[in-house]
């Protein structure tokens, strides 16, 4: 493709009544680990620390977490961010899923 | 039993010693875990051959057998539809990276190699990786059909000795121990 010279696209101006504007699509997604009683408690922190990049000490307290409270939220930001982080999750063979901030 | 386990011999190499029985015990599971994922894509896989060539998982929600339906969760708990669209672009890849973890397990058990380096087993770090998640999904698949949602102590204690599950017991916690070092072992500095 060649540029031959400078373009300009007009804004296109959709009407969209904020009364229909959804409300959820503010909030931020998040992926959460869930507990189960098979996954060692040290394979958890190590794949937290691995995928993640988190200290020791901040994976501990996120597996301690998902130990004590049933799941942690590993990672929040953009939503196929986070179906990238649950479908790694899941080839690390944790109990993840993705959902909007509560 | 009496493996010692996996170890750290030095940077880029871990290692661990079997004795044949173990090394053919964890031959057959792994080579079970294999036939347990070709039975759930035979399942899950298209009928129409092109959405299948693209990789396509023709099941939109998880597998009536609990060890599947463990290894390939739903993505999202209240929404069927973004979970049948999750499975759809990721279940093909998780199963072959699953598949491909557990052949390279596979392929450092065969006995006739082992029996010249005296049951020891030498592995690269990508080897051991592919070992840990291996092994992560074999415990998985095994507690799964032990039912272990529940305390496995528990249900050690609340089964008569001749009871057949007892040995899936005993095996199940040996991978346990076994997933321990080598997670102490690839975690390891030298």
């Amino acid at each position: 493709m060649v540029h031959t010279g400078k373009v300009s696209v007009a804004p296109i101006e959709v009407e969209r009544p904020e009364a229909e504007k959804d409300v959820r699509s503010d909030r931020p997604w998040i992926t959460m680990v869930w507990n189960d009683p098979i996954n060692l408690m040290s394979y958890v922190t190590y794949v937290f620390q691995t995928y993640f990049g988190y200290s020791r000490d901040k994976a501990t307290e996120l597996m301690l977490d998902v130990h004590h409270a049933g799941k942690a939220v590993v990672s929040s930001g953009a939503r196929e961010q986070m179906e990238r982080d649950a479908a790694a999750m899941h080839g690390y063979g944790l109990w993840a899923t993705v959902q909007q901030e509560e | 039993m009496d493996s010692s386990g996996f170890r750290r011999a030095r940077a880029g190499v871990i290692m661990a010693g079997f004795d044949q029985i173990e090394a053919l015990l964890l031959h057959h599971l792994f080579g079970q875990f294999v036939l347990l994922l070709d039975e759930g894509e035979l399942s899950s896989t298209a009928a129409d051959p092109l959405t299948a060539a693209l990789g396509l998982a023709a099941s939109t929600a998880p597998s009536d057998d609990p060890a599947l339906a463990r290894l390939f969760p739903d993505a999202y708990r209240e929404d069927p539809s973004a979970s049948a669209e999750f499975r759809r672009y990721t279940e093909a890849d998780l199963r072959q990276g699953k598949r491909a973890n557990a052949s390279s397990a596979l392929a450092s058990l065969d006995w006739s190699r082992l029996k010249q380096s005296r049951g020891v087993i030498t592995l690269d770090d990508t080897q051991a990786q592919a070992w840990l998640r291996a092994l992560n999904d074999l415990r998985l698949v095994l507690g799964a059909r032990l039912e272990t949602w529940e305390n496995i102590k528990e249900l050690t204690s609340s089964l008569s000795v001749d009871n057949p599950r007892l040995v899936i017991v005993d095996i199940y916690l040996w991978l346990g121990w076994l997933q321990e070092t080598l997670v102490e072992a690839v975690g390891s500095s030298v």
